[in-house]
């Protein structure tokens, strides 16, 4: 199997954006100490504007940063095509903004003051959702090398139906089905159908 | 030759005769034409005047031979200066001489100041027998007098009158005085106490923020102590590393510490007090208390202080209170203007020799003239909750520094409100 792009299993890293140069760093410690590595960041435009590994990871945002508000954050997210889960820090009094960033698909809201374990476990949360999305694109990624045709008679293999059964729903031959799904397995570097089914299946 | 006969034996005496008679009658026009009346009376009790010359008619109206009548001088003198002439001729038997000065009747009825002065003549043995006086009318003088006797009377009078009212007018000062400093001070106090309720309402409008300021060094310590006792779990933490988080989590305690003695120090009581003050410290102090209400409506602070500025000569908490209000009315301005760009510029620049101003700019909705004109009025406000009050303890206390604010429009459409302070030590 060819290495993707996007690599789900890499190790993941929490990308800290806050201007409260003493916070942050203490945020970094506490987050590295379970393990995850930790960039930091003072300015939203200067996390925006730096290289990235495609790797899994997540946002931890305090909100309140001057210069760009949260909501706006969010679109820069989506118009840079960066799909991190994010964890919003906001103070006190957030809640229609918090609202409003749920439905935008941001992950997470944490009021402050922060239960730190509770940000931890937010933080693990937010990186296995992260690590999914990568999966669910690496699977993306592979599947786009099959045509309509193959995709379609492979779904119906991984589900468990016979090539006769498939070749009489699609109203071709058997033969049909049985090239489709060679080609396909010869495609994704499937050995069996539990191989193909797998691939189908990760996330 | 008769005559020469009656001129040649007695013509000495013919010759002294008509001498005598020419000389009399010199005399007598000398005497009738003289302003002065000449009498001459005798020395007895009722003093009987024996000549009067015709002057008298000029002085007084009467012809002389009234006067010829027993007791028509003495009773036509003014009755309040009898008895001083009495005396005075009494005297005279003694000294010979007699001068004194009486209101007489006029014929006319008005009372007229005379002036006698008579002699006394003595016969062969001595005796006194005859006064022989002048008589003039010092009336014009005595009125003169008077007036001026009077001028001065009301004169002195007035300079009594004028210094008691100016001892009162003194004392009244004095009293004013005390009075007027009594009111400055409480005017002062009372000043005083309502700058700390404003500033206590001011962290009152704050206190989310302040709430916020006080938890980024309070969640800093917890990350930091959270970070160590994971690795330790993991036996991951080296007494380096161990000495590295306790050493954070102290300095942020401090921070801590320094918010609450920050707010603790805006709202205490205090007499304001001058003292070199380095205006930079102070604007960064100010806008780090503000931090969270400019980041609450994404506002930009910029800060552009020319480096090296002398200090300035002012008391720490006005001033503080100062910028605190410019610093919130202007997050205020830009959050309810909603501008395209958010931001507020503070800047403080030497204008000239010990002379700093200071200047808040905001990009948000500005303020018309009338605005502008009115905005230091006490109680007057633009705002829906606000007292009216915090620009005019702005006025209040800059001026008090021998400074001065005004407010201008900003380049960029909001509003600038500049304010100067010296160097110089005052109070």
């Amino acid at each position: 199997m060819k290495p993707g792009k996007y690599t789900a299993v890499a190790p993941a890293i929490a990308y800290l954006i806050d201007d409260d140069a003493d916070v942050r760093h203490a945020l970094r410690w506490l987050i590295e100490s379970v393990q995850i590595d930790v960039r930091e960041f003072g300015r939203v435009r200067e996390f925006l504007e730096s290289p990235r590994p495609d790797g899994p990871g997540c946002i931890v945002l305090d909100v309140r940063m001057p210069g760009m508000s949260g909501m706006e954050f969010l679109d820069h997210l989506a118009t840079f095509k960066i799909d991190l889960p994010v964890i919003m820090l906001s103070g006190h009094g957030t809640v229609p903004m918090a609202s409003r960033a749920l439905r935008a698909g941001a992950v997470d809201f944490v009021e402050k003051p922060v239960n730190e374990q509770l940000l931890l476990d937010r933080v693990h949360e937010a990186v296995a959702k992260s690590r999914r999305i990568l999966a669910g694109k690496a699977r993306e990624e592979r599947l786009s090398v099959l045509t309509d045709r193959e995709l379609e008679i492979v779904r119906l293999v991984v589900e468990g139906g016979h090539n006769k059964d498939i070749a009489r729903a699609l109203g071709v031959s058997s033969r049909t089905v049985e090239n489709h799904r060679a080609q396909a397995m010869h495609k994704l570097g499937a050995r069996s159908a539990a191989e193909l089914a797998a691939m189908l299946m990760e996330k | 030759m008769a005559r020469k006969q009656v001129q040649a034996p007695g013509d000495a005496a013919l010759a002294g005769s008509v001498a005598s008679s020419a000389s009399r009658a010199l005399l007598e026009r000398l005497i009738e034409h003289s302003p002065a009346v000449v009498y001459r009376c005798l020395l007895t009790p009722t003093f009987p005047v024996t000549f009067m010359s015709g002057a008298v008619r000029r002085l007084l109206g009467y012809a002389p031979e009234d006067f010829y009548q027993e007791g028509f001088w003495f009773n036509r003198i003014h009755p309040d200066d009898r008895q001083r002439i009495e005396a005075a001729y009494e005297a005279a038997l003694a000294t010979g001489q007699a001068d004194c000065e009486y209101r007489f009747r006029h014929a006319d009825g008005a009372w007229r100041w005379t002036r006698d002065q008579a002699s006394v003549l003595y016969d062969k043995e001595n005796r006194p027998t005859e006064l022989i006086g002048f008589w003039t009318d010092v009336d014009g003088r005595r009125q003169a007098e008077d007036i001026l006797r009077e001028l001065n009377r009301s004169l002195e009078q007035r300079v009594r009158e004028g210094a008691t009212e100016l001892i009162a007018a003194n004392e009244a000062l004095h009293q004013a005085d005390g009075e007027r400093h009594r009111l400055a001070e409480l005017a002062s106090r009372r000043r005083l106490e309502l700058e700390r309720a404003l500033r206590i309402s001011q962290l009152g409008e704050m206190s989310a923020g302040l709430a916020h300021e006080l938890n980024q060094p309070l969640a800093a310590i917890i990350y930091t102590l959270t970070g160590a006792a994971n690795r330790a779990a993991r036996g991951e933490l080296d007494h380096v590393h161990t000495a590295e988080a306790l050493h954070s989590a102290i300095t942020h305690a401090h921070r801590a510490a320094a918010i609450i003695a920050r707010v603790r120090d805006f709202t205490v009581r205090h007499t304001p007090q001058h003292q070199p003050l380095s205006i930079d410290t102070v604007i960064e102090d100010m806008i780090e208390l503000t931090r969270h209400a400019a980041e609450a409506g994404g506002t930009i602070v910029d800060i552009e202080i020319r480096p090296g500025l002398p200090p300035v000569s002012a008391d720490k908490v006005q001033i503080e209170q100062v910028l605190l209000n410019l610093l919130m009315n202007a997050f205020e301005s830009v959050n309810s203007a909603r501008p395209r760009r958010r931001a507020v510029l503070v800047s403080a620049d030497l204008i000239k020799d010990g002379v700093i101003e200071v200047c808040i700019e905001d990009t948000g909705g500005g303020a018309t003239p009338e605005m502008r004109s009115r905005m230091f009025e006490p109680f007057y406000t633009t705002k829906q909750n606000g007292m009216g009050l915090g620009l005019s303890i702005c006025q209040t206390i800059i001026e008090e520094h021998g400074g001065a604010i005004r407010a201008e429009p900003a380049t960029g459409g909001g509003l600038c409100v500049r304010f100067t302070l010296t160097g110089g030590l005052r109070r």
